[in-house]
């Protein structure tokens, strides 16, 4: 297996150095696994999975994504649009634009015509299991249902990688294993990597690896 | 959805603030526009006068030219001016022309004279009835607007000062000043003023494929002394004046619009990116642009603006047609929209677009993904 993810000696700090959010970490991660992030509120989860999908760089150390060296590059942008998609805890979609738009906004990034931008749109919806739904409002859906039309955008790029933080940490246990259901089969079929930071060690149970962070360095990784 | 169309969209998100905006800015935009078409009317009605009949230019009284420009006025000249004036290279014709504010059925009308070919010239502005014979001393036309404000038609009589005259025809040429006169032959009201020889005004009509300009300034090198000729509004200096005026008043009224719009523009854009901060934040995460951002949140301003423009430009025609319908302009003033004070509403507007959306639209490309997204 070749890796897609390699960090090592990964620091970020905040405030001055006086957060040391992540404090030297180094990981590989394969391509095509399932990994979850465990660890308490506050320990660098999510600094860490900002860091993989370049939303943010290191102080120190060294990132390199699905072939894109991430301290170095310029091309952030086109390497976020490419590579990565991301599934936030609360689905972040756009009030005003329906639920079909929503899934295009990505697309947007790259050189593509209306037409095509709302077939793919429409395609991924229908996988989520949205399709009737595509015209209407997201404020109009459930929090699941605004979950999946979350997880069709994060997609509709189609990207290596999927990082999903906390995807199903605003759901009820049903809706949540649903969502949780629905991140696993996209993995399997589409054969992409998928990340997922949680805080229920049930859910992290399900990934293939699971690694555990603590005050910003890995502690545990099997 | 094309990216125009998503642009719309997030413009009018909150319906209220936008309009709101938009409303600020309107009101400065149908100044412009209504100032614009003010400056524009006077500069038409006064090159109707100047140009009667079809004539190239005009020649006035020294005295009149400085003191301002008041065709019905009672500034003349001798006549004798018209054989010189016709005397002259390049001039083909010249006729007289006699103005004069007299009393018509105890209202005070602008009472104009014309030599019988410039009447016969103006044939086509008739609605009604005939033009005046050649030699008729007692036929009048009178214009549209002055035959309702009087009640009087063809075949009516019309007392001005102590004459009495027949009403032949009724003249409609879309001008206000025109529609609002009375026209009968010169040596008609020259006999009834008692000033003989007399005249008010000289259009003169150049030979073909001669220099206007040449010809005007031929006149001037030699007769400058007595008499002005008059091509365009810029000629006379109180109407020059004025119409500068009218411009330097739309030019810092646009000058306000852009200083208080751009303000209000940015205030409503640096709100709309403050509440949109964590979705501004997810279009950096699935890998949009800075420039891309830049460009939505510019182009929003932008399309505030120009919808702005539309509405203001509304106003401005709906105001200004208002006033002269009821009244208040009176009737020598026609406000004339043209593309050209239209653009400069809507080059005012896409200014203030601009401007005022630059600085919320940086703001919102140089927001690093994370901060955005932390963002409650
Ligand atoms: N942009 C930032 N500015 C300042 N401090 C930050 C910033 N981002 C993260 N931190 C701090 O870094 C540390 C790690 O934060 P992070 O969000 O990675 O934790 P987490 O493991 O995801 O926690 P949670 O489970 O609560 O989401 C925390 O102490 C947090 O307050
Ligand atoms: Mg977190």
């Amino acid at each position: 297996m070749t890796s897609i993810i390699k960090i090592s000696n990964l620091k970020k700090s905040y405030e001055n150095g006086n957060i040391k959010a992540l404090n030297g970490i180094d990981l590989e991660i394969d391509e095509g696994d399932f990994v979850s992030i465990i660890g308490q509120s506050g320990s660098g989860k999510t600094t860490l999975l900002n860091m993989i999908g370049a939303l943010d760089i290191g102080d120190e150390g060294s990132v390199e994504v699905a072939g894109y060296n991430l301290n170095k590059t310029k091309r952030l942008n086109d390497f976020r649009s490419k590579k990565i998609g991301f599934v936030f805890q609360l689905h972040n979609l756009i009030p005003n634009l329906s639920v079909v738009e929503n899934v295009e906004i990505p697309l947007y990034a790259r050189k593509m015509s209306g037409e095509k931008r709302k077939k793919k749109a429409l395609n991924l919806l229908d996988l989520v299991g949205l399709k009737d739904k595509a015209k209407i409002k997201p404020t109009r859906l459930s929090g699941g249902e605004r979950q999946r039309v979350a997880i069709a955008r994060a997609l509709v790029n189609e990207p290596s990688i999927i990082l999903a933080d906390e995807p199903t940490g605003s759901l009820d246990s049903q809706t949540s294993n649903d969502i949780l259901k629905l991140l696993i089969d996209l993995h399997e079929k589409e054969n992409v990597t998928l990340i997922i930071v949680t805080h229920d060690l049930n859910i992290s149970k399900l990934a293939n690896r699971q690694i555990e962070v603590l005050d910003g360095k890995i502690t545990n990784f099997k | 959805m094309s990216f125009l169309l998503l642009i719309f969209k997030n413009t009018f998100r909150n319906k209220v603030r936008s309009f709101l905006a938009v409303i600020g800015i309107a009101i400065g935009i149908a100044t412009i526009v209504g100032l614009g078409a003010l400056s524009n009317g006077i500069i038409t009605s006064f090159d109707k006068t100047m140009h009667v009949g079809g004539a190239d230019f005009s020649i006035l009284s020294k005295q009149q030219n400085e003191t301002g420009i008041n065709p019905y006025g009672t500034s003349t000249f001798s006549e004798d001016w018209l054989n010189k004036i016709k005397e002259i290279q390049g001039v083909k014709d010249a006729k007289g022309i006699y103005l004069a504010t007299l009393p018509v059925e105890g209202k005070l009308l602008a009472v104009g004279g014309f030599d019988y070919k410039d009447l016969k010239s103006r044939d086509n502005s008739l609605i009604d009835g005939r033009n005046i014979s050649e030699n008729a001393n007692n036929e009048v036309i009178i214009g549209k607007l002055a035959s309702e404000s009087l009640n009087k038609g063809v075949g009516d009589e019309l007392s001005i000062g102590e004459d009495k005259f027949e009403i032949v025809g009724i003249s409609e040429s879309g001008n206000s000043n025109q529609d609002s006169s009375i026209y009968t032959l010169l040596s008609v009201i020259q006999k009834m003023v008692k000033d003989e020889k007399s005249l008010s005004m000289i259009s003169v009509y150049v030979e073909k494929g001669a220099d206007i300009k040449g010809v005007a300034k031929t006149i001037e090198d030699k007769y400058g002394e007595n008499i002005s000729t008059v091509t365009s509004v810029s000629d006379v200096k109180r109407m020059d004046d004025l119409v500068n005026m009218i411009k330097g008043v739309s030019l810092a009224i646009s000058l306000l619009a852009i200083i208080i719009g751009g303000i209000g523009i940015i205030n409503t854009m640096i709100m709309t990116v403050f509440e949109r901060t964590r979705e501004i934040g997810v279009l950096k995460a699935v890998g949009w642009s800075r420039t891309k951002i830049l460009s939505m949140i510019l182009g929003e301003s932008i399309v505030l603006t120009l919808f702005s423009a539309v509405i203001g430009s509304i106003i401005g025609v709906i105001v200004l047609e208002t006033l002269v319908a009821i009244g208040i302009m009176g009737n020598t003033l026609n406000p004339v929209f043209t593309l050209e004070t239209f653009i400069q509403g809507f080059e005012v507007a896409i200014l203030v677009g601009l401007i005022g959306g630059l600085y919320p639209a940086l703001r919102a490309s140089k927001l690093t993904p994370t901060e955005a997204l932390r963002y409650e």
